[in-house]
């Protein structure tokens, strides 16, 4: 009888740990999707200075000073690049916030804020003159809520676009919210270029957030 | 038979008795009427004895005859028989005058009334005709004689405390004798032979025979007598200072022309208003008053108080209310018509017909009511002004359709509201501010904006631009975490739990 009473404990420990590992795996889960996609991140962001630079002399200010520039590492960027499904067009940063992120062209199907910040169907890109570069991406506590952040920013505070090898900066000038109805209108001034964010609103489930900002 | 007799007589009584009855009746109403008739007939005899009361001859008559024929007291029974010597009177010791002098109409020899000698050198007579000449103010004459026209027109009566000085049956007389002394004295001063009241002048001969041997008509002993006269004197004195300073204003009254520069509008939204409109003549104090009319009986005519009048008095001004419903075309055109109200004094010198030069001027005087219309035209154009009305897509430019605007003037009254077709609209609309207000945003756009101030000014053009800005899609951007970090915690509980269950020693078995 103890025998077996012992061996039913035995059982219970054994199964008790599978569920603590279990739970400790899940629970870190989220936080270990977030380091692994921010590592990706870096190595996109440094696929794509190594592009811009190849093409042009421009010197971005991604930190590129451990990617030195030789035969392997482009192999091995390249194998990269496959592995990481996509390359971006270009970034996007904004350094009260510490956000810096890139963007891959409209057309792909990376466009798509489960993957990156993503660009809107109705955007034109930071090149054309008085047009309106629309960024859209999560916010949250997932590890895709790239514009968890936002909040944090306040009217005057700068973010720069790095596209076509060109640096387009701009300050923000205003922010306003609207209610979720799957559309959104941004009201800017027509006759500047401008960069627009839109993302939920900070602990509201039921508005979000516009973010405009004019070129400087 | 006897029955049938008495029946007879019956029947012949009653006949009789009602013929007496009939005769009766008759000859009470017969009675009735001579009393009410002699009734009647007294009532009109005290109405006459009240009513016919002593005649008055004024001087003044409201249309003079261009002819008349002359009359001095006593008159003959016989129009034949030569003028009797005239009576006079003296109220005043050593200046007399004739007791009456007045005019007969020549056709129906009514008494017009008493008429003044000017020239007491000359013959004056009865039975002669004068015929009207030249008014004592003409501007062909060298001197002129507007106190004349004073005298005569306060002639008709004296104070209560002179007339009051004769019994009642020569008031008459003692009025003319007063008057005439009056005309006389004026005339005097007027010529240069006595420089007023108090001056007793001096005496210029006159070397033809005549009556009165002197130029002047009133003699210095006469003016001395007058000046030291306590009764009739100072009343004298009193009418000529009056008659030196009056001015009878003008004969010919006429309204002032209308600076309508000068008028200004304002604007309800009922009502165009003017403001206050002064009217002025040339007659002085001689203007009555004057009335105001339009053809258009929209159109009120106020005071200046806005109370509806339309005759005023020359210090009232007036104003005039036009219903807005009564621009065309943002104008309004007006007619006003405008009578005034004077009264002319004049007087006129008439002359004997046949020998002017030997016998006196008379006097008769005249007040009129004269009435001149004029007309004013009004016109007012309300300033008004375009704008051009532009309903864009904020991000092309291009033209919108679907959205409803509703313009308001700045009371909130709406006076226009259309739907957007995409072109640019123009309007034209009075001076003033206006708000636009999007009633309906089109589909697939918003608007930052709904409601926008503009200003008409008179003459420009303003341009308005209402912008919709094109809805974009986006996808929902909320993302949480917040269950797999509850099913993990979940798990782990389990996992301990099970843990502490398993390490939990048997204790009970063991005793």
């Amino acid at each position: 009888m103890q025998k077996k009473n012992k061996n039913i404990k035995s059982q219970l420990s054994k199964v008790g740990f599978f569920f603590l590992i279990v739970g400790i795996l899940v629970f870190i889960s989220t936080p270990l999707r977030k380091i692994k996609g921010e590592v990706f991140e870096e190595m996109r962001l440094a696929i794509f200075q190594q592009n811009i630079n190849e093409e042009n002399t421009t010197i971005n200010d991604i930190n590129t000073d451990n990617l030195q520039v030789t035969v392997e590492s482009n192999k091995e960027a390249e194998e990269n690049d496959k592995k990481t499904n996509y390359s971006y067009i270009g970034e996007l940063s904004i350094p009260k916030i510490k956000l810096k992120r890139g963007f891959v062209s409209k057309n792909s199907k990376y466009n798509n804020i489960q993957y990156n910040i993503a660009i809107a169907k109705e955007a034109s890109y930071p090149d054309k003159e008085r047009g309106n570069f629309i960024l859209m991406a999560h916010s949250g506590n997932a590890y895709i809520s790239f514009f968890d952040k936002l909040y944090r920013l306040e009217i005057g505070d700068e973010a720069t676009v790095s596209y076509k090898a060109k640096k387009y900066k701009y300050k923000l000038t205003k922010v306003y919210n609207q209610p979720k109805t799957g559309q959104v209108a941004i009201y800017r001034n027509p006759n500047v270029k401008t960069l627009t964010l839109i993302t939920c609103t900070h602990n509201d489930d039921y508005n979000q957030t516009i973010y405009i900002f004019e070129e400087i | 038979m006897s029955s049938k007799m008495s029946s007879k007589r019956q029947i012949k009584r009653s006949k009789e008795k009602r013929s007496q009855d009939k005769m009766d009746k008759a000859m009470n109403d017969v009675k009735k009427i001579g009393i009410i008739s002699c009734c009647l007939i007294a009532v009109l005899i005290v109405i006459g004895i009240f009513i016919n009361t002593e005649e008055s001859y004024a001087a003044v008559v409201q249309e003079l005859p261009e002819e008349f024929t002359s009359v001095m007291d006593p008159v003959t029974g016989d129009p034949e028989d030569p003028p009797m010597p005239a009576d006079y009177a003296q109220y005043i010791e050593g200046v007399s005058t004739p007791k009456a002098f007045y005019g007969i109409d020549t056709s129906s020899s009514a008494r017009l009334s008493n008429i003044y000698c000017m020239d007491r050198k000359l013959i004056m007579s009865g039975g002669r005709t004068y015929k009207k000449d030249k008014s004592v103010i003409d501007e062909s004459l060298s001197v002129k004689y507007p106190g004349l026209i004073y005298i005569i027109e306060h002639g008709d009566t004296l104070p209560d405390n002179i007339l009051n000085t004769k019994p009642s049956n020569e008031q008459s007389v003692l009025i003319y004798y007063i008057n005439q002394i009056v005309v006389w004295w004026y005339l005097d001063i007027v010529n240069g032979y006595s420089s007023g009241p108090t001056d007793v002048g001096r005496d210029v001969p006159y070397d033809e025979p005549a009556a009165h041997q002197y130029e002047n008509n009133l003699t210095v002993a006469e003016k001395t007598a007058i000046i030291n006269d306590n009764t009739y004197g100072p009343y004298i004195a009193e009418v000529l200072t009056n008659a030196m300073a009056y001015n009878p204003g003008t004969t010919n009254p006429a309204l002032d022309n209308i600076d309508t520069s000068t008028i200004t509008y304002t604007m309800t939204d009922e009502y165009i208003e003017t403001s206050p409109i002064t009217v002025t003549s040339n007659a002085g104090t001689n203007f009555v008053n004057y009335t105001v009319s339009t053809s258009n009986n929209n159109i009120q005519i106020l005071n200046e108080s806005g109370v509806s009048q339309t005759t005023f008095s020359p210090n009232e001004r007036f104003k005039l209310r036009i219903p807005v419903s009564e621009v065309k075309d943002y104008k309004i055109n007006l007619q006003v018509s405008i009578s005034g109200n004077f009264s002319v004094h004049n007087a006129y010198f008439y002359v004997d017909s046949k020998r002017p030069s030997e016998y006196q001027r008379a006097l008769l005087g005249q007040i009129l009511n004269d009435t001149t219309t004029d007309s004013v035209s009004l016109s007012y154009e309300i300033p008004t002004g375009e704008v051009i009305i532009s309903k864009q897509n904020s991000e092309t430019g291009e033209g919108v359709s679907g959205a409803v605007l509703s313009i308001t003037d700045k009371s909130g009254k709406e006076v226009y509201r259309y739907e957007t077709t995409g072109a640019d609209i123009e309007l034209t609309l009075p001076v003033g501010t206006y708000t636009i207000t999007e009633l309906t945003v089109p589909e697939g756009y918003s608007a930052e904006v709904t409601t926008k101030t503009f200003e008409i000014t008179e003459g420009n053009i303003t341009e308005v631009v209402i912008t919709n800005t094109p809805n974009i899609e986006v996808p929902d951007t909320s993302s949480n975490s917040l269950l797999i970090y509850g099913i993990g915690s979940l798990i782990i509980i389990a996992g301990i739990v099970l843990i502490v269950v398993a390490k939990k020693p048997n204790n009970a078995k063991e005793k």
